[in-house]
């Protein structure tokens, strides 16, 4: 279909301002496209709208994807982008190079119809910061899946790559183009739902203002949240901590409950998340609970769940090698896969105890089959995956972590013997249960003979620690957790060669990993807008998102057991496969998303009911927790606007769905919004973000 | 590796992704006219590797002596002659004792409604320890819980799978349901592999409290104007492929709920009392799947496949308090499930069955547990069962010996998921001919009916 380029006049007077460098761009680009013709279109005319608009009849949808760019003048830098017509292949070609627009006027076959928009060109290969790569690809019509030859053009980069596979042409960078302030405000909102546990409003304008590379460095500096220390507890529980309820409380009260379960821990887990300024430590530490897995299953007691989440928390941002050593020496690890008290070879034929040598390997640091760099699985000459490590090899890491001991408890005097359960501290070697022959380790290594516990434990974490393995491994792990399940290999790659090498030629810097990760063109930038792209919002995030919403203050007992009905209780995981797996694929769609794994019809339900619930139903103070202040929302920035339902429904556009409402679904939530009073601001919030959580498209983060 | 049964599967699936579908598709049509009678499955999964070796135990003196001396008194995992609950296999000359734990189905065995199936595992074909050790037809990953539980579940132990065998023996007798769009799978609990079908989808339901959306019963026009937006933000942003699955999750759960719920919040005064759920999850899933069941009239189905499922069998350590506890659990829900179906008329249209992610280590292992290992006992359960009697073969009691295929005691599996699959499909009434796709190896098996049911 040929359209008229008359439109383009327009853009010339309405142009007429000064050109600032930061000018605010005032074109836009609305993609079209036509399933029967299969074809795509992009245009900044509003003209052209109309006319596509006014012909969906005969195919012509807009696919929801926009850029900006700048029109005559508002630039010193943009150039004129050309836009030429093929009528022998009916398709449009877009080019900011003068070369380009030159040749295409000389070539026949092309028809000139005016300029399109204005960019800037990239400079040497790239566009500079601030502002947003388009991708050109073309389809040249030789695949019929494809259609006649056609161009598409992307601002996000997976998205684009994803073109290849299809039969397009990836034809590079076309052109830069400028970032609207709504653009930015929305990448704004996707770091934040991505590096926090969901956006405040308030912190969308701070972080809008900051930018993301000030954020990140504020949020490393930031002093680590703590959980209270706890006192030793035996396991077994003395027959008079029991909870009693006779009020007024003291701290004592419920001596059951705030010893011998997770309450206390779970309680400061979320109170912290929603309200503290660790953001970023506090999400990291989260995703790496998930990764070193220490569940309720076997470690109950808060004193030692504190510890362990505190030492992930204090660690988020070290060295991945000091990590490793960190977590495998901590007794709750210890407890929950066996390693306190493993020992050598007994005389009556017990074997060490394979549990944290076999999952340290398959599930913390390598996998089960050998990776390239970029997170693809190697194959061998029959086209298997080949596998990373062998069962003799998990014997030889299963004697390498004997003789190591729950830590010796203050006031206590040490002895040679293994020590009785203490699940808080570092654990102690005792070198009469070490193993003290040679063990196989990765890679064809042999641990030599003759090596005391810590000597044999150091050499063994250091090879694992530089097996080829651990960069795409641990890269992958935490862009899943952080941006998207199925990310590109090419951004696993970029950020396995951070973990490589940081720069500096240290290996495992997570500080430098989180970095690469947050600041990927993956994840930054403008909307995304592939089909697989990002994350459905884990239950935890889903609850502690919706109370950031509405910038709630809170102790924590409101939220504390909400997401158990959701499969997902905290630090509560079935086992040390964590809650879901990596590399769960959705059978429907074929999309590979960790999260879904714990998404079903009846976790569905929970999700929106716990909105219903929260939404609707009042929190009142507990009189279960001494010291009690209950949770308390701020609705302010939702019922200030909500007189007008449209500008509502921009505010929880921005904070709910990172921009990505639809036309569809906003007149959708317009209607029900519209059915509450306008005399009734909090009535129209509360319908406002009860749909936000129940929309499918609000719960994909992205 | 069977290379020409790879090569089948990877054009089956190329299939399959062309059509938008994931895994195996069905190798034909199938059209089963729909039968007279009700049938229902019920998988019960034991997370974490049931010790099937103190499971089922030699109880005659040669084979207790050959247990105790390598699981001893010092390892901690030694279970006593005497507490061993013996049973005499119809079908054998050796005496077996059930852990003592299980005494609540112990006599179902006498009654011929429980038998037991020995040393079975995930298998590509019929394997030797000699091709074992060369790497012949060795499934991947063994002794890895996320694969094995994995490869239980669908069958498939060469290359992950999207399906489970439980989805794909849906997808083979959808058509004995009619027009019936209710799923053929319910899991109670939660998300699993093995529900997963290439049509199929099962619908989850929690194993307590009532199902559905709150909330939204209001007849005001504000109530009414939420939940009709609600449905409608159902069929929005679909082109996103999360946003879709999302989106068609929600949807079935809304659909379902209305007809669920008042059937598993009721209080059944035929099966609610024979179950003691008291700190007992199975029995109080199994008590869900029993409600169901009751209400099959209802739900109209003629075909019913339900997942329940227990964890906490990984025990390295502390074995012989925590299996106890666990085996106790199983064993009175089991028995109470049982008792249901008998009340509601339907033993011999039920049957039950446990998988487990892998057997454990015969030699014990430091912490007074059991390691990671291969082929492992199981129970089957139901009117229709041959009971009384233990098909395969039980392994030798040797460490290094020739059913092991490490040092540890690792049995080398003589029975396929693939054939106890194949059994209980047949039983439901899948045609020979299209076995294989729901038990994808059963071709390299001669015996593709293991005759338990």
């Amino acid at each position: 279909m040929r359209i008229t380029s008359a439109a383009f006049a327009l853009f010339g007077a309405a142009a007429l301002q000064s050109a600032a460098h930061a000018a605010e761009p005032a074109a836009s680009i609305v993609e079209f496209f036509n399933a029967p013709f299969n074809k795509y279109f992009i245009t900044a005319s509003p003209a052209d709208w109309a006319v596509l608009d006014q012909h969906a009849s005969i195919g012509w949808k807009r696919t929801g994807v926009t850029f900006s760019a700048y029109t005559q003048g508002q630039d010193a830098a943009a150039l004129p982008v050309c836009r030429y017509f093929a009528p022998a292949v009916a398709s449009h070609f877009f080019s900011v190079s003068k070369a380009d627009c030159d040749l295409l006027a000389v070539t026949p076959g092309f028809v000139y119809e005016g300029i399109a928009w204005y960019a800037t060109p990239p400079i040497a290969g790239t566009c500079v910061s601030g502002t947003s790569s388009l991708y050109r690809t073309f389809n040249n019509g030789s695949n019929t899946n494809n259609g006649p030859a056609n161009h598409r053009y992307f601002n996000d980069y997976s998205f684009y790559q994803s073109y290849a596979v299809k039969g397009y042409a990836l034809e590079g960078l076309a052109m830069c183009l400028p970032q609207s302030t709504a653009e930015k405000r929305l990448d704004v909102t996707r770091l934040l739902k991505q590096a926090s546990f969901g956006p405040t409003p308030a912190e969308i304008d701070r972080v809008a203002a900051l930018g993301t590379s000030a954020w990140l460095t504020e949020q490393f500096a930031a002093t680590p949240s703590r959980y209270s220390p706890r006192d030793y507890t035996p396991q077994t529980r003395p027959a008079d901590c029991v909870n009693n309820t006779t009020l007024p409380l003291t701290a004592t009260s419920y001596c059951q409950r705030d010893n011998y379960t997770l309450f206390p821990v779970q309680l400061e887990f979320y109170k912290q998340a929603i309200t503290g300024s660790d953001q970023l430590r506090q999400r990291v530490a989260w995703a790496l609970s998930q990764l070193f897995v220490v569940s309720v299953t076997d470690v109950n007691l808060p004193y030692g769940m504190g510890d362990y989440q505190q030492m992930l928390r204090d660690n988020a941002f070290v060295n991945f090698r000091t990590l490793m050593e960190k977590v495998t020496l901590h007794p709750a690890m210890g407890r929950f896969l066996d390693m306190a008290n493993n020992q050598k070879t007994t005389s009556t034929g017990i074997s060490p105890n394979e549990n944290f040598a076999r999952e340290i390997l398959q599930l913390f640091a390598v996998g089960v089959n050998l990776l390239n760099d970029d997170g693809t699985e190697k194959k061998g000459p029959d086209g298997r995956p080949i596998e990373a490590y062998t069962q003799d090899e998990i014997k030889g890491f299963a004697k390498v972590f004997t003789g190591w001991t729950y830590p010796t408890r203050a006031g206590v005097t040490p002895t040679t013997r293994f020590n009785g359960q203490n699940l808080a501290g570092t654990m102690e070697s005792r070198e009469t249960y070490h193993d003290t022959g040679t063990k196989d380790l990765l890679g064809s290594v042999v641990a030599p003979a003759g090596s005391p516990a810590f000597a044999d434990l150091t050499g063994a974490l250091d090879n694992v620690f530089g097996y080829a393995n651990v960069p795409p491994f641990v890269s992958k792990f935490m862009i899943q957790k952080l941006v998207t399940g199925q990310p590109s290999p090419s951004y696993v790659q970029r950020v396995a060669t951070v973990f490589k090498n940081n720069g500096s030629g240290v290996r495992g810097d997570m500080k430098a990993v989180v970095t690469a990760i947050l600041s990927d063109i993956e994840a930054r930038g403008a909307a995304k807008h592939e089909p697989t792209y990002g994350h459905l919002n884990e239950p935890v995030l889903m609850i502690t998102g919706l109370a950031r919403a509405l910038s709630a203050q809170t102790d924590g007992y409101y939220f504390y057991n909400s997401g158990n009905n959701m499969a997902q209780g905290v630090f509560s995981a079935p086992s040390v496969f964590n809650y879901y797996p990596p590399d769960n694929v959705i059978a429907s769609v074929g999309v590979v998303s960790p999260e879904f794994a714990i998404f079903n019809s009846s976790t569905a339900v929970s999700r929106i009911n716990f909105a219903n619930s929260a939404l609707y139903n009042g929190i009142g103070v507990s009189t279960a927790l001494f010291g009690a202040t209950g949770t308390q929302f701020d609705w302010t920035p939702y019922t200030s606007v909500a007189a007008d339902s449209n500008t509502l429904l921009n505010r929880v556009n921005e904070v709910m769905f990172s921009g990505k409402l639809t036309a569809t679904t906003r007149a959708t939530m317009k209607t029900a919004i519209d059915a509450v009073p306008a005399s009734d601001p909090t009535g129209r919030a509360r319908t406002a973000l009860y749909l936000s959580i129940a929309a499918p498209e609000a719960q994909v983060v992205r | 590796m069977n290379i020409s049964r790879r090569n089948t599967l990877k054009a089956l699936s190329a299939g399959a992704l062309a059509s938008g579908l994931g895994g195996f598709t069905l190798p034909f049509a199938n059209a089963q006219s729909a039968p007279a009678d009700y049938k229902a499955l019920v998988c019960i999964f034991l997370f974490g590797g049931n010790d099937g070796n103190n499971m089922i135990v030699p109880a005659d003196a040669a084979g207790y002596a050959g247990y105790s001396a390598i699981r001893n008194v010092d390892s901690g995992i030694n279970i006593a002659q005497s507490e061993l609950l013996t049973f005499k296999p119809t079908n054998t000359s050796t005496t077996y004792g059930f852990h003592p734990a299980l005494s609540a189905v112990h006599p179902l065995f006498g009654q011929g409604k429980l038998a037991v199936i020995a040393n079975a595992g995930p298998l590509l074909a019929p394997i030797t320890k000699a091709q074992y050790l060369a790497g012949v037809s060795r499934p991947d990953q063994l002794f890895s819980h996320s694969d094995q539980q994995a490869q239980w579940q669908s069958g498939v132990s060469d290359q992950p799978s999207r399906t489970g065998w439980g989805g794909r023996l849906a997808d083979a007798i959808a058509s004995m349901n009619g027009s019936n769009t209710f799923p053929v799978l319910t899991s109670v609990a939660g998300s699993a592999l093995y529900t997963t079908g290439n049509a199929q989808s099962p619908l989850a339901i929690p194993s307590s409290g009532s199902f559905g959306l709150t909330g939204l019963t209001g007849t005001d026009v504000i109530t009414k104007a939420r939940a009709a937006a609600l449905n409608a933000l159902l069929l929005e942003g679909k082109d996103h492929l999360l946003v879709k699955a999302a989106a068609e999750q929600t949807e079935q759960a809304i659909a379902l709920s209305a007809k669920v719920n008042p059937i598993i919040t009721a209080n059944s005064p035929t099966v609610t009392s024979l179950f003691s759920t008291t700190g007992n999850s199975l029995a109080t899933q199994l008590l869900q799947v029993a409600k169901l069941i009751e209400a099959r009239a209802t739900i109209g189905l003629k075909r019913q496949i339900f997942f329940v499922s227990l964890g906490g069998f990984d025990t390295h350590n502390n074995q012989i308090n925590i299996q106890n506890t666990l085996l106790g659990y199983v064993g009175a829900a089991m028995k109470s499930f049982y008792d249901a179906t008998a009340a509601l008329g339907v033993a011999n249209n039920v049957t039950t069955f446990t998988l487990s992610d892998f057997g454990r280590t015969f030699k014990p292992a430091a912490g007074a547990g059991s390691d990671h290992a291969w082929g492992n006992h199981h129970l089957v359960m139901g009117g229709a069962v041959k009971g009384g009697a233990m098909y395969g073969t039980f392994p030798e009691h040797r460490l290094s010996g020739p059913d092991d295929v490490s040092a540890e005691g690792r049995w080398l599996p003589t029975t396929s998921v693939d054939q106890y699959a194949s059994t209980l499909a047949t039983w439901f009434g899948v045609p020979a001919a299209q076995l294989a796709s729901v038990a994808p190896n059963i071709g390299a098996f001669s015996n593709k009916n293991l005759g338990f049911v």
